[in-house]
């Protein structure tokens, strides 16, 4: 299947790969082709990785697009002739989504399809069987209207996703708009993706915008997505995030580049429960069961109020009582905000029938090339276990030589060293064990951060570090997720969760946001060297090479030479 | 069935038939000196037309049908006649008056009649006629040209099935591989083989015999190893010659391609034979660059329905398959209908399709590679997946392997950089060298020791003049590490000592257990000596200049 063309910048694989030659003078069409129905994997230098599945032929389709004319693009930029099962895969796939249409008709949805096999086939499927009511013809049934989320995940697994035309509540009206001017006296504008992503999502307010998960790096304002979102419909929202801290953030930026008012707008966690036209809440609450209850009281919060929207911030880590509910949410527009649709128990399909298909995607080297986010410099520098440690390491149990190499001694010296490299930046000490933090606050007179600490203190912190009133912070795994720290521009980490990738990608995103003096950001490793966290970094090492970082291993005797020169 | 015999078992009166079409006067009496003429104007192109041009259309038909239907086995190829007569009637909508075409084929000596067990008499065509039949088939399918521009192409798989065996071949190098006592592959070592290999989603079929439950492509790439000498499959194990390999690798790809070309054919001699010669023959005949449907040839050859199921079918649709897998025809699309064509052949090495590395220590190979590259990169990396570009990836494991042959980390860089497409990140290099780094930090000595039952005894020792080259080392005041090639002059010096060691070298007794159970597997990965070294050659960092003068220079 391997017919030599005219050597375009794409390689498709049997196993529906792709992969982009980077060096291509064809790459921006060949990126713009792929990016319309394909899932970058991995970024590394030379050659890039997608891959074509199900979903990701779903969501292109969902976008409008047809396999006809994803075939002839993704031929034109091919390098070799198409394998023919691809090909097949392709149209297969992609042609069945829209086969099946649910729409609004009176108390109830009408699930309808233009083919009547298909639509007898999935009727009798002992999931669908039950909900339907009435088989008005053999083009129709009709469906229970609370039933929309499950017939929509059901559809979804059967290989046959629904074209959910069924409309959305309008909600509550909240009129308001997006400032200007901030506070500070700085003009307030969108950029141009961020415009473009919110209208994707909302689609001039037809039948087919109004559900969606919008796709887009740490850094690029996802944020302000979301509020360019609620500024487009108008409506009261709930919005769902991961933490406290986010939630907080969430409020800052409504109050602070939105007209609305810190009366219409509210934080719904352990510490408040009060709801507001605009209400914040974490997924942590809305999944809390008191011991030896089988009930979520706190998930009520979803239909408690006639929410307009609900916007769900890192949808990748949405709970599956979340889920549940969402399910039977169907009627209220919803959007997901995430840097990856990768989730790790695999429910992407549910994310793509519960909250919807992909609606926008920019690959952040795009980004990064506009200036939009910084360009990160990862380096690991390698450290010695003194002779002492060597000793102990050597005779000591698996989990126990993990720790040990986590906590060398010599990573203390490595930090003090790379701190001095960065002194007039902010920087974030990122790690995984107290007693070494708590060290390494000491020995840096910085502050520590750790889940034990009141979140009134950890917010002033935070602030605190925003305002430039304190140049470094030492923080736990609780600075994993969704903190804005904009001028953040050096991450040291000292341990980790074992080579975590996630816990690599959102560290990373920590220092991602631009800077004011369009400085690189720098994310720094410490590995003890011929060690377990030596075979840890070499996972990490992959994957952030994969995700197209620039990585570097140096020895801390290099480090002090670079220092040195500088 | 011989001709010869054939037609020495025929009544005179027929012999002389024969003779008079071929214009050969008066047969002699001598029935051998008769059979010997006739046998020799038979089988003459001359001759064999004036057989052929007493056949009418409908006789030629049948003939041809005929063939089609023969299966074959290891001895003969044949059909029974109850059987054939039927198939006329059910496929091709023949009458019972068949039997009267068939009658005129033998008393030609165009067929022969022979017996099939449990189903009577059965025709065969007589051997030294069957090129000439063959041929006269061929001549009878039309080429029907099509307009290339409106084709589809949609199989051209080009050199994948010789970077299959070559990925397999690499791998047989670096890791043993057993084999059942019937010597099949085992069915644990499918996934790993697959990996390896692009072409076994290409055939449907399974391998014959034995091999019945491994892919056809599977199969066909060891056997085609096997044919070329390369690979020895021996009852429990493979063995390779290294020598012929190394050779392999230096050929040149049209070579390679013509004796895989007749080695395929001559695979396919189960089942459906003579229609395999038919359509290999046809493809031979075949004008460049021109697409032709084969299936209509066949259909006009044998007048039939191409709706129509016929007994031939999966044979046929076995031959398109491994034809186009081996990379001898093009298979393309046109109006719903498939269309071949004989493939292209690159015939150099293209070196700037070099390996790529990417910082995530993946290497891509492009299959358009040469085949020494796809050789070497089994041995410095792992494979991931066989594909349009392969994937390989660097491991820590391969690397020391690689230590172990004697490369030096320059070796190892300079075999990358050498191969490579794209300049090799710091990154990558640095984890190869801490790899590296790590080889001889601490090394397993296989040595021997010699314990003492005094001091003095070891103080004799080694105060003698021949046991200075042999001592490694000293460790306590009874016992000396020597060393391992010398075993046989120290026993000399202990003998001259009065102190004679026992035959058998001692070990400790699990290692004792584990050699016995070993030991037979040592060293059977060569057939011989001068592969031995071949080997050693193809695995060491000669290899990087060997490739390099092959695709360089």
């Amino acid at each position: 299947m391997s017919a030599q063309k005219d050597g375009g910048a794409v390689i498709v694989q049997m196993d529906g790969t792709l992969l982009l030659d980077i060096h291509h003078p064809d790459l921006d069409r060949a990126r713009s082709v792929l990016a319309r129905f394909s899932e970058l994997e991995k970024s590394p230098d030379h050659f890039h990785t997608y891959r074509v599945t199900h979903l990701s032929l779903w969501n292109a389709a969902s976008a409008g697009a047809n396999s006809v004319e994803i075939l002839e693009e993704l031929r034109a930029v091919s390098r070799y002739e198409v394998p023919s099962s691809i090909a097949r895969f392709i149209i297969d796939t992609m042609d069945r989504y829209g086969i099946l249409e649910l729409r609004r008709d009176g108390d109830g949805l009408i699930l309808q399809s233009t083919d009547d096999v298909v639509l007898m086939e999935v009727i009798r499927n002992k999931t669908i069987a039950p909900l339907v009511r009435e088989v008005i013809s053999a083009f129709q049934v009709r469906v229970p209207l609370l039933s929309r989320g499950t017939i929509k995940v059901a559809l979804t697994k059967l290989g046959y996703p629904v074209r959910d035309l069924a409309g959305y509540a309008p909600g509550e009206p909240l009129l308001f708009s997006l400032m200007d001017k901030l506070e500070n006296g700085e003009r307030f504008v969108l950029r141009d993706y961020q415009i473009a992503a919110a209208e994707a999502f909302h689609q001039g307010g037809g039948l087919t915008g109004g559900s969606g998960v919008l796709t887009l790096p740490c850094g690029a304002g996802k944020t302000i997505i979301g509020l360019q979102a609620m500024e487009l419909v108008q409506t009261s929202t709930l919005i769902l995030t991961s933490s406290v801290t986010a939630a907080r953030q969430w409020i800052r930026e409504i109050l602070d580049k939105t007209t609305l008012t810190d009366t219409q707008v509210s934080e719904y966690s352990g510490e408040h429960k009060e709801t507001a036209p605009v209400t914040v809440a974490t997924y942590q609450i809305l999944s809390y069961r008191p011991r030896g209850s089988e009930e979520f009281p706190h998930l009520s919060l979803l239909s408690s109020r006639n929410w307009g929207l609900i916007i769900y911030d890192e949808v990748h880590l949405l709970p599956a009582p979340v889920f549940r509910v969402t399910a039977e949410i169907q009627a209220r527009r919803r959007l997901g905000l995430t840097a990856t649709l990768v989730r790790e128990d695999g429910k992407e399909d549910e994310v793509f029938s519960l909250i919807g298909p992909k609606k926008f995607d920019v690959p952040w080297k795009e980004l990064e090339a506009q200036g939009w986010i910084a360009t990160a410099i990862c380096t690991e520098v390698r450290v010695a276990l003194s002779e002492d440690e060597r000793r102990i390491y050597a005779v000591a149990e698996q989990r126990e030589k993990a720790r040990m190499a986590a906590e060398a001694v010599a990573k203390e010296d490595a930090v003090i060293q790379i701190v001095r490299h960065h002194s007039d930046e902010l920087i974030l000490v990122i790690g995984q064990y107290i007693d070494q933090l708590e060290h390494l606050a000491q020995r840096l007179q910085a502050p520590l951060i750790t889940g034990s600490m009141r979140q009134k203190e950890r917010d002033r912190l935070y602030a605190a570090f925003r305002a430039g009133e304190i140049s470094m912070l030492v923080v736990s795994k609780v600075a994993n997720f969704s903190i804005d720290l904009p001028d953040a521009s050096v991450a040291i980490q000292v341990s980790g969760a074992f080579g975590s990738r996630q816990e690599e990608a959102q560290r990373l995103g920590r220092i991602m946001r631009p800077k004011a003096k369009g400085a690189y950001a720098h994310f720094y490793s410490v590995v003890t060297q011929d060690s377990k966290d030596q075979e840890f970094a070499l996972s990490r090492q992959r994957f952030l090479t994969e995700q197209g970082y620039e990585y570097q291993i140096v020895d801390l005797a290099q480090l002090e030479q670079q220092e040195a020169l500088i | 069935m011989r001709l010869s015999y054939v037609v020495l078992n025929m009544p005179a009166v027929q012999m002389q038939q024969i003779a008079d079409i071929l214009f050969l006067g008066k047969l002699p009496k001598s029935r051998e000196a008769a059979t010997a003429l006739l046998v020799e104007g038979m089988t003459s192109e001359e001759g064999f037309l004036r057989l052929w041009g007493e056949l009418t259309q409908e006789e030629r038909r049948i003939y041809a049908i005929t063939v089609f239907e023969m299966i074959g086995d290891d001895y003969t190829v044949g059909i029974a006649k109850s059987k054939l007569l039927y198939t006329l009637e059910t496929s091709y909508g023949l009458s019972r008056d068949s039997v009267h075409a068939l009658q005129h084929l033998l008393q030609l000596g165009l067929l022969s009649t022979m017996q099939v067990w449990y189903a009577g008499e059965g025709y065969e065509v007589p051997d030294l006629l069957l090129p000439r039949v063959v041929a006269a088939l061929v001549a009878l399918m039309p080429i029907q040209r099509v307009d290339s521009d409106q084709v589809k192409v949609s199989t051209q798989t080009g050199a994948m099935f010789l970077h299959d065996m070559i990925r397999v071949i690499s791998h047989v190098v670096k890791r043993p591989v057993l084999v059942t006592k019937s010597g099949v592959v085992y069915k644990r070592d499918l996934a790993r083989l697959r990996t390896l290999m692009r072409s076994h989603d290409y055939i449907t079929q399974t391998g014959p015999a034995e091999w019945a439950e491994i892919p056809y492509a599977i199969y066909l790439a060891f056997d085609v190893l096997r044919e070329l000498q390369i690979l020895r499959i021996a009852p429990g194990s493979l063995q390779v010659a290294g020598a012929t390999l190394e050779g392999f690798l230096q050929r040149s790809l049209d070579d390679i391609n013509e004796e895989l070309f007749s080695i395929v054919e001559a695979r396919m001699r189960q089942g459906h034979t003579y229609v395999y010669q038919v359509l290999h023959a046809f493809v031979s005949n075949l004008p460049a660059d021109t697409w032709v449907p084969m299936t209509s040839a066949v259909a006009a050859l044998l007048q039939i329905d191409l709706a129509r199921k016929v007994t031939w079918g999966p044979s046929f649709v076995h031959f398109i398959e491994v034809m186009a897998t081996c990379g001898f025809i093009d298979i393309g699309e046109l109006h719903g209908r498939d269309v071949i064509r004989v493939a292209k052949r690159n015939t150099d090495h293209p070196l700037h399709e070099g390996w790529i590395i990417q910082p995530n220590l993946d290497v891509l190979v492009p299959d358009a590679a040469p085949l020494g590259v796809h050789f070497m990169i089994g041995q410095l990396a792992e494979i991931k997946q066989a594909d349009e570009m392969s994937i390989y990836t660097l491991k820590k494991e391969t690397i020391l392997e690689l230590c172990d042959k004697g490369w030096t980390i320059e070796d190892i860089e300079n075999a990358f950089s050498s191969f490579s497409a794209v300049k090799i990140a710091s990154v990558v290099l640095r984890q190869i060298h801490d790899w590296v780094a790590e080889y001889d930090r601490a090394v397993l000595w296989d040595v021997l020791l010699i314990r003492f039952q005094t001091p003095a005894l070891q103080e004799a020792f080694l105060s003698h003049v021949r046991a200075k080259r042999a001592v490694a080392d000293v460790i306590g005041d009874q016992a000396v590490i020597i060393k391992r090639a010398l075993e046989k002059e120290v026993r000399e010096i202990l003998n001259e000592l009065g102190a004679t060691a026992p035959t058998d070298v001692r070990m400790p007794a699990e290692d004792a257990v584990m050699a016995a159970r070993t030991g037979r597997k040592r060293g059977a990965l060569a057939m011989s000596k001068t592969d031995d070294l071949a080997l050693s050659r193809l695995r060491s960092r000669y290899v990087i200049d060997l490739f390099r003068k092959t695709y360089i220079q």
